[in-house]
């Protein structure tokens, strides 16, 4: 058995990457809802454009295995090539940008800089830095695509996981906060921000600490914002429903914090749009909501096992602001390295044990 | 008065305006980037081509998936937004001891001394509808909450409750944003009746109640309600002529108080299935698996669903009432709910609530169902057809719920990640608590901060 703790984007992933196998014994067990977590809290963009050679490699497999899924999936995931957009504000920032241009140009993923102009909605006379791979989705559609998938054929038993089970260096179940005890040879962790705790739980470091960011959403306009626009200290976006979708970046707040929004970061994020973007002086806030970034120390996943790890255990989480984006590929891989014992390499660059041997990631643009 | 209409999102068909209440679907929109209320201001929308968009095509046919981003331009939005001329509004922060929130009956009869009263409309209801009480003379009620808001004066504020957040409770008046903490709460907001659903629920000439009474009762003499409470027979009872059918399979709830007064009016209570609805000049007329109806007006009252979104944002627990099908805040220590809020739809029975003199029989015999469920309601009370209407932001009819069903999804959270339902300018204040019903689910969605547009 099979036991997946956690049913977000990643824990359904995998399952749905598990019956394609034709494997049977698979549990899910989830806290909440599906989702609950950051899945359902994010602002639904994926990228090539990471600061870390080994996310840029990564993102290079995992976006095109996203778009291909396109024609696969049950719902439609709304697939939209729109770019992502760098609003530069000074010459430090463009320093910057000049070394992250060449090291993409060297992965072949470059982008240009452009006159901020050139995007006539944009009260910004300046630099801007444009990198047109990129793009968006609808989130919830891949979600419960691969929850239809699956929601016939595998048990979802909402519950927490408070405890992992183990048995002479081998997992054997878990146990949950109504007392259940579920058996099970293979665990595999995908709790996003929660994971942290459920690693404590069998001694092992707690890699994955939650810092809760705000997003908000605007009243729906003509859709014309096409790119995800960074700004120095906040970002946007518009969806296809014609909302424009963002948040602030500069506050981080450790720790499980309640899911609430504060007054004064929802008028900041207004002023900083209404500031930045024409035609929309009036358009008012619709909805605001709160989620986890979910760290590791060098803000890129984890995934795979580590060395002294108990044998059948497992773990993919840890995004930072990009899970939901890798959620199919990583669902992939996990299901080949769970039921076949499959390891890609990108597994062994992932996998824990970097903490220990100092081969991190550094990754420095989290969005 | 004329009757507004609107282009619909995503059909881009003509949907006639229904509700009088800030915050619901269609009261409000952009008209060349101005924010104008077309409940005022008489607006008439028209279409050169409806569009046949459903939910299924959108996710299931290949080519509709394929030319995505370019449907996002089909949908009827406004292109701009204009600045709104007004100067800035101040932010200010206050302590109260007790905070009411709502300024009908049961707000305004919970005031004293050591509170501060917000609400969005002073005086609700009880000044507009002119339908009879149990016990009590309506214009002596009027008289002494008028008295009352005398005494209060400098403790009421005209506002709107728009939401928790971190820094206090943020309520918007006409030149500030006020965050308010206050030590205890009582909450008095009240309800609201819903569109029910059957085939061309959208056209001109379908209101609720709450806009009826307030701007139409003049005009048109010769009403169809639709409903099975107390309320429908309280809508029918204030016009000239009036029929109130309520739903196939559903069992009407009313008080003997109230059927006798329809029988003295003349007012017909029949069951009937509504196949189809159709306007020609100034009449409406209803055809049903029985009949043909005609009148001047379709006026909705199917029931008084409480304001739980707001209660739910204070984060109160609510409950599913089988029998009305409606959801009921629970109160804890800290926050009270009182009146319409509760459910209650009866100014006699909420009088009595407020006062702490409510007794089980009473609240039994003029509110029935509301403190007690005496039946369970097999079929949601808003379905008088098939088809029909459901979310009217996002323009989603019963077909595209139907489709999220028959995956198996059934509570309105999940239809709701599948199908957009509750995502519009409304939050999914109507819609929400529509599919809530037909699905008999015990849960809603979360009803997030803010609860209304906050233009800052």
């Amino acid at each position: 058995m099979i036991i997946i703790i956690g049913a977000g984007a990643h824990g359904l992933s995998i399952a749905y990457h598990l019956k394609k196998k034709g494997i049977k014994d698979v549990i899910l067990i989830e806290m909440k809802r599906i989702g609950y977590g950051s899945s359902s809290r994010n602002i639904a963009r994926f990228r090539y454009h990471f600061y870390s050679k080994e996310n840029v490699e990564y993102a290079k497999k995992a976006i095109p295995y996203l778009i291909s899924q396109a024609k696969e999936l049950f719902l439609n995931p709304a697939i939209n090539i729109t770019g992502y957009l760098w609003v530069l504000r000074d010459e430090k920032q463009i320093e910057t940008f000049k070394k992250l241009d060449s090291f993409w140009k060297g992965l072949s993923i470059g982008g240009k800089f452009v006159k901020c102009k050139d995007f006539e909605y944009l009260n910004y006379d300046g630099e801007c830095y444009f990198a047109p791979q990129n793009g968006s989705f609808h989130h919830d559609y891949i979600l419960y695509s691969y929850y239809i998938e699956i929601m016939k054929d595998y048990k979802i038993v909402y519950d927490e996981a408070t405890e992992i089970l183990v048995e002479s260096g081998r997992v054997k179940g878990i146990k949950t906060s109504s007392g259940k005890t579920i058996e099970g040879d293979k665990i595999v962790i995908t709790a996003g921000a929660w994971s942290g705790k459920l690693l404590e739980k069998v001694k092992l470091p707690n890699y994955i600490e939650p810092e809760r960011i705000e997003a908000f959403i605007t009243e729906p306009i003509k859709y014309f914002i096409k790119p995800l626009i960074i700004d120095k200290e906040f970002y946007f976006s518009q969806t296809l429903k014609g909302e424009i979708i963002g948040g602030i970046e500069t506050r981080i707040e450790k720790g499980f914090l309640p899911f609430t929004i504060s007054f004064s970061e929802m008028v900041e994020f207004a002023t900083k749009l209404k500031s930045l973007v024409k035609r929309i002086e009036g358009i008012g806030i619709l909805r605001g909501w709160s989620g986890y970034y979910e760290m590791t120390p060098d803000h890129s996943h984890i995934m795979g096992y580590g060395e002294n790890w108990p044998e059948g255990l497992y773990i993919n989480a840890g995004y930072s602001g990009h899970g939901m984006m890798f959620a199919p590929y990583s669902g992939k891989l996990m299901a080949d390295l769970v039921a076949d014992d499959r390891k890609d390499p990108a597994i062994a660059t992932f996998s824990p044990d970097r903490f220990t041997k100092y081969k991190l990631i550094e990754e420095n643009l989290v969005i | 008065m004329e009757i507004s209409t609107v282009v619909s999102k995503k059909h881009r068909r003509v949907i006639g305006v229904s509700y009088i209440e800030p915050g619901l679907p269609n009261v409000e929109i952009i008209i060349n980037g101005k924010r104008t209320n077309i409940i005022e201001e008489v607006h008439q929308g028209s279409s050169l081509l409806e569009i046949p968009f459903n939910i299924e095509l959108f996710h299931r046919n290949q080519f509709v998936r394929k030319i995505t981003p370019l449907l996002s331009n089909l949908q009827n939005l406004p292109y701009r937004y204009d600045k709104v001329q007004s100067t800035k509004k101040t932010i200010e922060k206050i302590n109260v001891k007790k905070l009411i929130i709502g300024g009908g009956t049961a707000g305004i009869l919970s005031l004293d001394k050591e509170t501060l009263l917000i609400g969005e409309e002073i005086i609700g209801d009880i000044e507009y509808d002119e339908s009879p009480l149990p016990q009590i003379e309506r214009n002596e009620v009027i008289k002494k909450l008028k008295e009352k808001i005398k005494e209060f004066e400098n403790k009421i504020i005209k506002g709107i409750y728009v939401g928790k957040f971190d820094e206090g409770l943020l309520f918007e008046t006409d030149s500030k944003f006020l965050l308010v903490s206050a030590e205890n709460i009582i909450v008095a907001a009240g309800g609201r009746t819903l569109r029910p659903i059957f085939k061309n629920n959208h056209i001109q000439g379908i209101v609720s109640r709450e806009l009826y009474l307030r701007k139409l009762k003049k005009k048109y003499n010769n009403i169809i309600v639709l409903g099975f409470t107390n309320i429908s027979i309280r809508t029918a009872l204030n016009a000239e002529k009036s029929t109130i059918i309520y739903p196939k399979g559903v069992k009407p709830v009313f008080s003997k108080y109230y059927l006798e007064k329809a029988e003295e009016k003349g007012v017909q209570i029949v069951e009937g299935e509504i196949l189809d609805v159709k306007k020609k000049k100034n009449k409406i007329k209803v055809i049903t698996n029985k009949e043909e109806l005609n009148g001047d007006l379709i006026v909705f009252s199917t029931v008084k669903q409480p304001r739980v979104e707001i209660t739910y944002n204070l984060g109160l627990p609510y409950k599913f009432n089988r029998t009305l099908h409606i959801y009921q805040p629970q109160d804890n220590e800290k926050i009270k709910i009182v009146g319409g809020n509760i459910g209650l739809s009866n100014d006699f029975v909420s009088i009595l609530n407020s006062n702490n003199a409510l007794d089980l029989n009473t609240c039994k015999e003029f509110d029935p169902g509301v403190c007690e469920e005496y039946i369970e309601q097999e079929k949601s009370p808003y379905l008088y057809g098939e088809e029909g209407m459901v979310c009217e932001c996002e323009d989603l009819d019963m077909k595209d719920i139907s489709f999220a069903l028959k995956l198996g999804f059934n509570d309105p959270e999940s239809i709701k990640r599948i199908t957009g339902l509750g995502t519009g300018h409304c939050q999914g204040k109507v819609c929400v608590y529509l599919v809530g019903s037909i699905t008999k689910s015990n849960t809603l969605i979360t009803f997030r901060s803010p609860l209304y547009p906050v233009i800052i």
